[in-house]
């Protein structure tokens, strides 16, 4: 009970392809969780397994000390802003009321409460000034911002964010890690990330995901083979008193067909 | 005049349908089903035609058949939705033409089906629009906000606990029937013009639902009675004068945002 989540020996994937294989990830309440790794590492497929929106072909997941589809009334959601339809007659207030969707039976207007705990979660992350504009009309920054309000109105017990600083600038990255810091003293959250400059800076742990396993968790000092076997591709940490920065190697006269890749 | 009466009710009625139904199909973008379901009615047509029973409960119940049929197929199947929606499309009318072969009877009355009959609407026609205008007025009220979260982010509604899959059901049950009923106003072949249109302009005017719903009613009447004028005026069809109206309407306003 005292774990927000534990994978167990999990196998999953889609029409036939597998994209992790028997692996265990266990997260104890509390805390900010970073997730990172390579594109089609199964970052994503992670919290879609949190979420129940897909089942595991073999192995156990258990979310809040029960199964991902009985826990989701206590559990937020912050999808990348990509999938969303922009082009629709609704205001960001309206994206925010929406977080309350299935926490009451379908039908009839907002209630007083809900209304001013939106506009609270908005003055939170900075977006209440925005609560009139149309969803198209909105930023990146400002829309995935609009995103962790929505979830957050859930006052749930563990959050999940999909990139939730991919279009924001600095000040706003700063703004949403420093909500997460202060609501995670007693939730848990995990992060989804390409950047691990980002995430070492401000989250507690670090679970690295590549070649259908998660192959590291623990702190956010993640070992540089570690990453370079995830990514598949020669990589390099910089510390020099920074956060952990992965560069690919400058090989000008390399004809080796070393694949490179970095993330920054 | 009194000849006019029944049209200019039916077009109030049809407007009131296609601005609900078309914004809603416009927003969970469904606009390409519902020409699918349209063009898939025809077989229900055919096979009334070909019982000898009477055309508007067969094709309902042929239509809302089709449409759990497209909801199964593009949910389980790997296919892309287009290219299920075209296939079902093809079928359903070569389903109505086939029937229509096998009959002996005289298939001129099938041209109001295809092409819109305004000026000889049935009155038991107009009794069941009315009904479901009253009813599709009543849910889109009552669940305009889950409608409107469930448009920009359908993962976010069933992760939310929120009944997707019940209410995509209901919307298409809507579709369908709303395709069915409205036939005799555009005809089967230019329908999803008249769905589609009023819906897509007032989605991308309006800041609420509720308002781009209203909004939508308002240009489809416009262009209903615009379209009934000119019929009307020159002797020509009324369908196709409704859709040459709301055509010219939609490509005029995107040519000049985009110019």
């Amino acid at each position: 009970m005292n774990s927000a989540f534990r994978i167990q020996q999990v196998t999953v994937g889609y029409r036939g392809h597998v994209v992790l294989h028997h692996v265990d990830l266990d997260f104890p309440r509390g805390g900010i969780l970073g997730l990172i790794g390579p594109n089609g590492a199964g970052k994503s497929t992670v919290l879609r397994l949190l979420l129940g929106l897909i089942a595991p072909q073999e192995g156990r997941v258990e979310v809040l000390g029960t199964s991902p589809t009985l826990a989701r009334p206590k559990v937020g959601y912050v999808p990348q802003t990509l999938s969303l339809s922009r082009d629709l007659p609704g205001t960001l207030l309206d994206l925010v009321l929406s977080g309350f969707l299935g926490l009451q039976p379908p039908g009839g207007s907002p209630s007083r409460e809900e209304y001013d705990r939106s506009r609270e979660w908005m003055g939170l992350v900075g977006i209440d000034h925005l609560e009139r504009r149309k969803l198209s009309e909105l930023s990146g920054g400002q829309l995935q911002l609009g995103l962790v309000a929505r979830a957050l109105v859930r006052q749930p017990d563990l959050l999940l964010l999909d990139e939730p600083t991919a279009n924001a600038d600095a000040r706003a990255q700063g703004a949403v890690f420093a909500l997460l810091d202060e609501i995670c003293r007693d939730r848990t959250a995990v992060v989804v990330s390409h950047d691990i400059g980002v995430l070492s800076r401000n989250v507690g742990s670090i679970a690295c995901v590549g070649a259908g396993k998660i192959v590291s968790h623990g702190s956010t000092e993640v070992p540089q083979e570690v990453i370079e076997e995830a990514y598949g591709c020669p990589v390099e940490l910089i510390g020099h008193g920074h956060p952990h920065r992965i560069l690919a190697h400058h090989h000008p006269h390399d004809d080796s067909g070393h694949r490179h890749g970095g993330v920054s | 005049m009194s000849l006019l009466l029944l049209p200019l009710i039916a077009v109030l009625l049809a407007s009131i349908t296609a601005g609900i139904v078309g914004t809603l199909a416009v927003s969970h973008r469904m606009v390409s089903l519902g020409g699918g379901l349209a063009h898939a009615a025809y077989g229900g047509v055919g096979l009334a035609f070909l019982l000898g029973w009477a055309p508007l409960p067969v094709a309902v119940v042929f239509t809302l058949g089709i449409a759990l049929l497209m909801a199964f197929l593009i949910e389980r199947s790997p296919e892309r939705s287009d290219t299920l929606i075209g296939v079902v499309w093809a079928m359903g009318m070569a389903f109505g033409i086939l029937c229509i072969d096998f009959s002996r009877n005289y298939a001129g009355d099938l041209m109001a089906v295809l092409f819109g009959s305004l000026l000889a609407i049935p009155r038991q026609d107009l009794v069941a629009l009315g009904v479901l205008d009253a009813v599709i007025a009543l849910c889109a009220w009552r669940f305009r906000r889950e409608l409107l979260a469930m448009a920009v982010d359908p993962e976010f509604a069933e992760v939310a606990g929120f009944p997707v899959r019940a209410f995509r059901i209901g919307l298409l049950s809507v579709l369908s029937l709303s395709v069915v009923l409205l036939m005799r106003v555009t005809g089967l072949v230019l329908l999803v013009a008249f769905l589609s249109i009023p819906g897509a302009l007032a989605v991308r005017w309006s800041r609420s639902l509720g308002r781009a719903i209203w909004m939508a009613i308002g240009l489809s009447l416009a262009f209903g009675l615009a379209g009934l004028a000119i019929s009307w005026t020159f002797d020509l069809s009324t369908g196709a004068c409704i859709i040459a109206v709301a055509g010219t309407t939609y490509l005029a306003v995107t040519l000049r945002n985009h110019s």
